[in-house]
């Protein structure tokens, strides 16, 4: 199994059926895993702030660092591997509330809604999600078979997301 | 029952403006009523009675529209659905505020909302207000006024 | 049966309908296009997406088209959803059509009464396109997404 991860504001995607995709520590980052299970191709983003508005030039250096910029870009790079959105499995995890030095702790809440907004104007459904809370969460996207799987810094059980 | 305090009101109004519209939204200090905007008015009668007020600039009801809609804020469908978008996120709220506010076996009754473009509407002193600012600066206000107990 | 004219199949496979044809319900003309993209979102087979704007409009189409569920609002003018579920429940032709009311109504004793009239599912708004589309599957029996 060949394992690849992706880091924070980071996005991978890969046409290996024998890759699994991994992030760890989504605290109010946001993963979005995206499968195509008729050519088994998977996708994974890793980002960390809602909108890409607030550092412009930033979005043009790391365009996954934010929902707006980074989550159009992962589909489309499943669009260059001959995915079809009609197609595509997408399940999201993270946008958990945590407090930092500012005291500012609904930055997961931002992200979450504006990549509600970003898929619900595009058409795509969400297949599955493990969000909110105040938990850190690792997770994986097996390409082969699809499946993904989440696991929490309160519980070593790793389960299907 | 009693009504609102200012900041529940700008909470709540905040989770139904991100859950029903992806509208981000933070609470300012600002008071003053919002003029040459969209009106939405939704009355409700129970146990107790009164009027919701939602209030947004036509630009901001154009885009809230938009995004409920799930198309562009240029495309004519979003203008032709603004006053019907703020209306429906009022009858929302007002399902929020009604059963955080009350016992939530009380059945109440809600009006039919109904939105307009221009001046406030005249309401009695009294309840809570919360304004509301968009990323982009946009301010949206809610109004809740309570006409005291039914007969 | 035909199955190549969308609008009119009613070819089964285990006793689920193949497209179906749902009837929306809302005074709100902005909540009945958010609940037919939500439908459109789940990825059941949508044929015929019926509206109407009050229950009067509504109990007409029922009465008159074949309609898979009811999707419907509580508090609309005129003959409301309450109102609309009771005549639906004690008319022979309608009742076995199967309703789920989608409201900003969050009391507990609206949900009460109506579960009492025979609604098969409540949701609150503001919701979810996915959680739509697992209940409407639920009522209606059907399999997850294909």
């Amino acid at each position: 199994m060949n394992t690849i991860t992706v880091g924070m504001a980071d996005l991978r995607v890969t046409s290996d059926p024998d890759s699994v995709l991994v992030t760890h520590a989504l605290g109010s980052c946001i993963a979005v895993l995206v499968h195509d299970p008729v050519r088994l191709v998977g996708g994974m983003i890793h980002y960390m702030l809602p909108l890409s508005s607030v550092t412009p030039e930033k979005s043009l250096e790391k365009p996954a660092m934010f929902a707006d910029t980074g989550v159009p870009l992962l589909f489309h790079r499943m669009y260059a591997l001959s995915c079809r959105k009609g197609d595509l499995v997408v399940r999201v995890a993270g946008g958990a509330a945590i407090h930092d030095d500012n005291g500012v702790f609904e930055i997961g809440k931002r992200n979450y809604v504006v990549l509600r907004k970003l898929l619900w104007k595009s058409g795509v459904a969400i297949a599955g999600e493990d969000v909110g809370g105040a938990v850190s969460r690792t997770v994986r996207l097996f390409v082969g078979s699809g499946r993904s799987t989440l696991r929490t810094n309160q519980s070593r059980e790793e389960v299907d997301l | 029952m009693i009504g609102p305090r200012s900041a529940d009101l700008a909470r709540l109004s905040a989770t139904v403006l991100a859950d029903c519209a992806f509208l981000l939204t933070e609470p300012v200090e600002v008071d003053a009523a919002l003029h040459d905007a969209v009106h939405a008015v939704v009355g409700f009668s129970g146990a107790t009675r009164g009027h919701l007020m939602l209030s947004a600039s036509p630009e901001l009801a154009v885009h809230i529209a938009a995004d409920m809609l799930g198309i562009e804020s240029g495309d004519a469908d979003a203008a032709a659905h603004a006053a019907g978008a703020l209306a429906e996120l009022a009858n929302v709220l007002l399902g929020m505020l009604v059963v955080t506010l009350c016992d939530p076996e009380t059945t109440f009754r809600f009006g039919t909302p109904h939105a307009y473009v221009g001046s406030p509407p005249e309401v009695p002193h009294g309840g809570a207000v919360a304004t509301l600012a968009s990323d982009s600066g946009a301010r949206i206000q809610v109004r809740w006024v309570m006409e005291g107990d039914a007969p | 049966m035909n199955s190549s004219s969308p609008s009119s199949s009613r070819e089964t496979r285990d006793g689920a309908p193949i497209l179906l044809r749902p009837l929306v319900v809302d005074d709100s003309a902005v909540m009945r296009r958010m609940v037919a993209r939500s439908l459109s979102l789940s990825g059941l087979p949508i044929g015929t997406l019926y509206e109407a704007a009050d229950g009067e409009a509504a109990l007409r189409v029922v009465r008159e088209s074949w309609i898979d569920v009811v999707l419907c609002d509580v508090h609309m003018p005129g003959m409301n959803g309450v109102e609309l579920v009771r005549r639906m429940s004690s008319d022979p032709l309608t009742a076995d059509v199967p309703v789920v009311v989608i409201s900003s109504d969050r009391g507990e004793g609206r949900a009460a009464e109506l579960e009492r009239l025979g609604i098969r599912g409540y949701l609150h708004k503001p919701f979810q396109p996915e959680a739509l589309g697992r209940l409407v599957r639920r009522v209606l029996g059907l399999g997850g997404r294909s």
